[in-house]
């Protein structure tokens, strides 16, 4: 009986020593995005943390402070700004990072394994490029009076929507950096006068940016190309036999796209052809009544200029050696020793892509 | 309140061999695929699949002859007296140091993830106090128990799901370009995760049902571990790939950190480490009940002090290892032979001596 | 029982096995010295046609118009009346004096007659005891509005009345030495299992008590897991509670003196039925059972997942909320634990000074409890809003349950998941999630598993318990 009451005692011991691990809630400085800049060898960061304002009433009212730091590594920068914030700096709920064009030059991994290699990190966060300096977007905090990082994170979504960006997060980059036969590509975007804007998508090889981008319609594109378009993707064509210049466009919007790649070996080298179905609804068409004949006219046309949009896209997937549609891991899975004798990083220009798109129009809209 | 002979429903068994077997050690079980087999680890678990329902036919053809007999009983009876003491003791010991390797990979997992900076005895003792509440009670409430707890394993499988969408199934496919001897080492260094096997035998004399109902239950539940093994396989090497895999050890967790359900639940990887305290649990008691039993059965006598000794041992042989992924890893290599030898090896040998020497349990 | 003194028994000189005398005399001597010269036992001595009669009986629980039109005027004016002929419906001879003393405590009359040393004894009864209502504890919208009440006789003619059949059995036990009380097992014997009767027979004679029975002595007594914070009978004060729990095979034990009955064996899901089930369409029935299960749920574990979730992994609340529950927690000086248990601590005092106010200023308690709890404790921020949100949803998750001892049980669970659950985060909350769950799955109620009818999965049980008063009559018609 005595043993059992010391024994009891002594398991209270263990609690008496303190919850180790309690990281409260209050006590945290929340981040919800960072922006990268290069500045020399060094990494000059901002950060904005949301905090929030009490109006009485127990109600409270969110806004957002920022810090800018500089340091070596990710990491040494959160050390940094975790001198500077009151309570500690954690990133754990951060929802977007920003990099700048001059950072990404260099390789862009070092800068994620802090988020790939801490357990508690967080891994569903936006990643994008943005033209110029990280630092100028994150400058004010506000953008037209809303908080910055919700701002980014709607236009983001509306843009994954639209098929203009990926659904791109920290997370589902992991396999592709790793995988040899695909290059990553990354949103783009560019503030102008306290506006944000999306150009595109970035284009990367070898993990470093290649300096090229992919601007507007050519990145909804290339994402159909992928299979990796959103609910909708809206493309306005140039009909250059029109007569009145508000007639010269014509616009439709996607609905559903199906793209398959096929790889064909012919004297000895490879040959992708890319076939892009597009179901399309004609959202603007200024030139009169739509009749049958016109309406297989129109689709000849249609598919005449997409194609040569995407002829477009390839070229320039080529010149920068990006390979973001993942030409090089078809290759690895249908001829793998073939694929061995490539340094498909470098030998990737030289590879031939056929694109050819094929648009079937579903409906006119309202009108006939 | 009588006294059941057999406390074990059919329901019971199967969900218990179902936990017995899935523990700890399927988080990081795609990494070890992958490091011999790359993109063709799911074949080995095929392989392993079929393995084991051939295993399972020798399991039942085994109980068939010893009906009311459990495993170190038959043991005792096939090879006689003294050198089936020996055996008896051997098993228990190399179930002893499973239960141990279970603790502390249950133990890693947990520092790793959730809680880093609770010092190791605690965590131990958070493992070590329900399992000697569980270990203490009747079977009937284990085999409950174990009914209630098959959600956590449902719903392991269920987020998984939802990370469909960013799945690249061409991952998985050029099939044949890696070498069968390849894919036969990752068989056998993913071996160990059914290391838990023998308790089939431990509770077949337990459960009320035809043989019949016994054979089938044991089938199927070898079926679903295996099929519940080859999702994850095949979820994390289409969502990670090879070239990823090499580097991340607990893939599984790494895509549930990524998963989103409905916009709103994140983070999943926490919530579902915090529960698989539970299937891990029922796995170590399997093991320390293995051990259990054996030791009975060499020393004749049983007595529930020995089972407190038994968690005592336990409890300070973890204190004895120094915690890191490379002594685990290092840990596992050692024990490579002695699981291969237990799994596989057992069974049959037994099986074999009785049909040699014609015993059969005659009433 | 502080103030008893531990007196020497009193009548030793007098041994109760004796038989009574022929004197009336004496009798009543013995009987008035017996009951210590108490005011309300009336010895009423007449005669009659030569006969000498003497009446003894307690004035304060017997009809004193039977005995008026019934024993004393049929004997003073009838000749030759022989008393087993006496117009009552029913008399008995006794011969010992305990019987004569216990009969005399339960209501009856004695009647002696000089020169014959027997006794006889008939039932006069009329205890004072309210009138038949509803139970307040457990109300209904529909069904029937009738409660027990704390007479013996009035709880089974409750009961016959649910069931008016000769399988209806119903058996006495007294039990207890000091202070007798009347105890009756009733049961279907077509359903019951005469193994669970035995059982309980068994259980209850074992029952010593020294002092008054009011039924909370029998709990430990009825329990298999004495500490087992689950209660193993059901509680219930309705007869048509009882009346469908004993077609389903139970065993019903009936306290005198308490509105309590006891339902045993009993398994975890039936505390979750209210009276209205029965009522209610089939899917309306699972959607309400369903519904108070999700309340359990809630109600065990959203205090200690809100605590390891703003002490530990704030990773999980989604992106949306994170910010405004900080902001709803930076002021607060206390930390989490204190603030629940704080929160908690004051819901349980209005919970206790709910039941004990009287009617009249019961309603100041709801402004109270609205005003000064809901609003100005989160503006004087010493709780958070959040906080006050979760420990609300609780308290109301817990009233959900229909059993008041289970939502008690349920109420007193939370606290110490909570510490495990500040202790260690989420791992501390699934550790107590499972050390309870494995509790549940070891308790017993006369040994029959608590968890059926889940496991042992019996899904006809399942079905029938929802359906059984559903089945159209097979009878055609």
């Amino acid at each position: 009986m005595k043993l059992l009451k010391v024994l009891c005692l002594c398991s209270l011991l263990i609690t008496t020593a303190g919850c180790w691990d309690q990281n409260f809630l209050k006590q945290q400085s929340l981040a919800f995005s960072v922006g990268y800049d290069a500045a020399g060898k060094k990494i000059k960061s901002m950060s904005i943390v949301r905090s929030l304002k009490p109006t009485g009433n127990g109600q409270t009212e969110p806004f957002n402070n920022t810090y800018e730091v500089i340091g070596t590594t990710p990491l040494d920068v959160r050390a940094a700004m975790n001198e500077i914030t009151p309570g500690t700096y954690s990133m754990n709920k951060l929802r977007v990072i920003l990099m700048g064009e001059e950072l990404v030059k260099r390789d862009v991994y070092p800068l994620f394994d802090l988020y790939f290699r801490e357990a508690r990190s967080n891994i569903n966060t936006k990643v994008i490029i943005t033209k110029g300096k990280a630092v100028d977007f994150l400058k004010n905090g506000y953008i037209q009076g809303n908080l910055i990082t919700d701002a980014i994170n709607e236009l983001l979504v509306s843009g994954e929507k639209e098929s203009i960006v990926p659904k791109l997060t920290v997370g589902t980059l992991l396999p592709i950096m790793f995988n040899p036969g695909q290059d990553i590509i990354l949103p783009y975007l560019e503030e102008n006068n306290g506006n944000m804007k999306i150009k595109g998508l970035a284009l990367f090889n070898e993990r470093k940016s290649t300096g090229k981008q992919l601007l507007g319609q050519k990145a909804s594109l290339l994402l159909l190309m992928m299979n990796k378009g959103g609910k909708t993707a809206q493309f306005s064509l140039d009909d250059k036999g029109a007569k009145n210049t508000l007639n010269k466009k014509i616009t439709i919007i996607t609905n559903k796209s199906k793209s398959k790649i096929k790889l064909k070996w012919e004297s000895g080298q490879p040959v992708y052809t890319i076939d892009l179905k597009l179901n399309v609804f004609i959202s603007e068409y200024t030139k009169g009544i739509l009749n049958k004949r016109d309406v297989d006219k129109l689709t000849d046309f249609l598919s005449n200029s997409m194609t040569e949009m995407a002829e477009d896209v390839t070229k320039t997937l080529n010149e920068s050696n990006c390979d973001a549609l993942g030409l090089g891991h078809i290759m690895m899975i249908k001829n793998p020793e073939k694929f061995k004798g490539y340094d498909w990083d470098k030998d990737f220009k030289d590879i031939k892509i056929v694109p050819k798109v094929k648009v079937s129009i579903i409906s006119n809209g309202v009108l006939y | 309140m009588q006294v059941k002979e057999k406390p074990l429903s059919l329901a019971q068994f199967f969900f218990t061999i179902i936990h017995g077997i899935i523990g700890v050690m399927i988080f990081s079980l795609p990494y070890i695929g992958n490091i011999y087999a790359k993109n063709n680890s799911w074949i080995s678990v095929i392989i392993l699949l079929i393995g084991f329902q051939l295993m399972s036919i020798v399991i039942i053809a085994l109980h068939k002859r010893f009906p009311e007999k459990n495993l170190f009983e038959i043991a005792e009876i096939v090879m006689g007296k003294t050198i089936g003491r020996v055996f008896n003791l051997i098993l228990s010991i190399y179930y002893l140091v499973m239960a141990v390797y279970a603790c502390l990979y249950f133990a890693f997992l947990t520092m790793e993830w959730i809680l880093p900076l609770t010092p190791k005895p605690v965590i131990y003792l958070m493992l070590l106090i329900p399992a000697y509440y569980i270990a203490t009670a009747k079977l009937e409430a284990f085999g409950r128990f174990n009914c209630i707890a098959i959600i956590v394993t449902i719903g392991l499988i269920f987020s998984l799901c939802f990370a469909i969408p960013e799945m690249e199934f061409s991952f998985l496919l050029p099939v044949g370009e890696v070498p069968l001897s390849n894919i036969v080492k990752a068989s056998i260094h993913i071996g160990p995760v059914y290391a838990g096997i023998n308790c089939i035998l431990i509770y077949l004399p337990k459960v009320n049902g035809t043989m019949k109902a016994k054979g089938k239950a044991v089938f199927y539940s070898l079926f679903t571990i295996s099929f519940i093994y080859l999702l994850a396989t095949l979820a994390c090497v289409a969502f990670l790939g090879t070239s990823a895999m090499d580097i991340v050890i607990m893939p599984v967790l790494y895509l549930l950190k990524s998963v989103t359900i409905l916009g709103f639940f994140e983070r999943l990887d926490l919530i579902l480490i915090s529960a698989w305290l539970i299937p891990s649990l029922i796995s170590f008691v399997i093991y320390v009940h293995l051990a259990f039993t054996g030791l009975t059965q060499v020393i004749q006598k049983k007595n529930n002090l020995i089972l407190f000794a038994l968690f005592i041992i336990i409890y300070i042989s973890c204190h004895a290892t120094q915690l890191s992924i490379y002594t685990l890893h290092r840990g596992r290599d050692i024990m490579l032979p002695f699981n291969s030898v237990s799994m596989f090896a057992v069974t049959p040998l037994l099986l074999i001596l009785a049909v040699i020497r014609k015993k059969k349990f005659s009433r | 029982m502080y103030f008893s003194k531990k007196n020497n028994k009193q009548e030793v000189t007098q041994d109760l096995t004796k038989k009574p005398s022929d004197k009336i005399d004496e009798n009543a001597a013995y009987l008035t010295q017996t009951f210590s010269g108490a005011t309300d036992l009336i010895v009423r001595k007449f005669s009659a046609f030569d006969k000498t009669y003497c009446l003894v009986y307690i004035k304060t629980i017997c009809d004193t118009t039977i005995l008026e039109n019934f024993i004393i005027k049929p004997l003073l004016f009838k000749d030759h009346l022989h008393l087993q002929d006496l117009p009552v419906p029913d008399i008995k001879p006794l011969d010992c004096w305990k019987d004569i003393t216990q009969n005399l405590t339960i209501g009856n009359f004695i009647l002696f007659q000089e020169g014959d040393s027997a006794a006889y004894a008939a039932n006069a009864s009329n205890f004072a005891h309210r009138s038949i209502g509803e139970s307040t504890s457990e109300q209904s919208l529909r069904g029937s509005h009738e409660g027990f009440i704390e007479n013996y006789e009035s709880n089974l003619s409750l009961m016959r009345s649910y069931l008016r059949t000769e399988q209806f059995i119903v058996k006495d036990i007294i039990v207890g030495e000091e202070l007798p009380i009347r105890m009756g097992i009733g049961y279907l014997g077509n359903k019951a299992d005469p193994l669970v009767i035995e059982n309980v027979k068994k259980r209850l004679k074992t029952l010593r008590v020294d002092g008054a029975i009011t039924g909370g002595t029998l709990q430990d007594h009825l329990q298999d897991n004495k500490f087992s914070p689950f209660p193993q009978y059901l509680t219930t004060e309705r007869p048509s509670r009882v009346a469908e729990h004993l077609s389903a095979g139970a065993v019903v034990v009936m306290v005198d003196g308490s509105s309590t009955a006891y339902i045993l064996p009993t398994n975890f899901f039936a505390f979750y039925h209210a009276p209205d089930d029965v009522q209610s369409p089939l899917y309306l029935s699972y959607f309400d059972q369903s519904l108070r299960l999700l309340a359990l749920f809630l109600a065990i574990t959203l205090p200690p997942f809100y605590i390891a979730v703003v002490s530990f992994n704030f990773e999980i609340i989604p992106d949306a909320l994170v910010a405004n529950v900080k902001g709803a927690l930076q002021i607060i000086p206390f930390t989490p634990l204190i603030e629940a248990l704080i929160m908690q601590i004051i819901l349980e005092l209005l919970k206790e000074a709910a039941i004990r106010l009287p009617q009249s200023i019961s309603p100041t308690i709801g402004v109270v409890g609205a005003l000064v709890i809901g609003t100005t404790i989160v503006q004087a921020n010493l709780i958070s809003s959040t906080m006050l949100i979760v420990i609300a949803l609780t308290a109301i998750s817990s009233f959900v349950i229909p059993n008041n001892e289970m939502s008690h049980i349920i109420r007193i669970f939370t606290f110490p998941l909570m510490f495990l659950a500040y202790i260690f985060g989420l791992m501390g909350l699934s550790l107590g999630l499972t050390l309870i769950l494995f509790h549940l799955c070891t308790v017993k109620s006369l040994g029959r598993p608590y968890l059926t009818p889940l496991l042992p999965l019996r899904l006809i049980q399942i079905v029938r318990s929802t359906l059984k008063f559903k089945l159209p009559n097979k009878k055609g018609g």
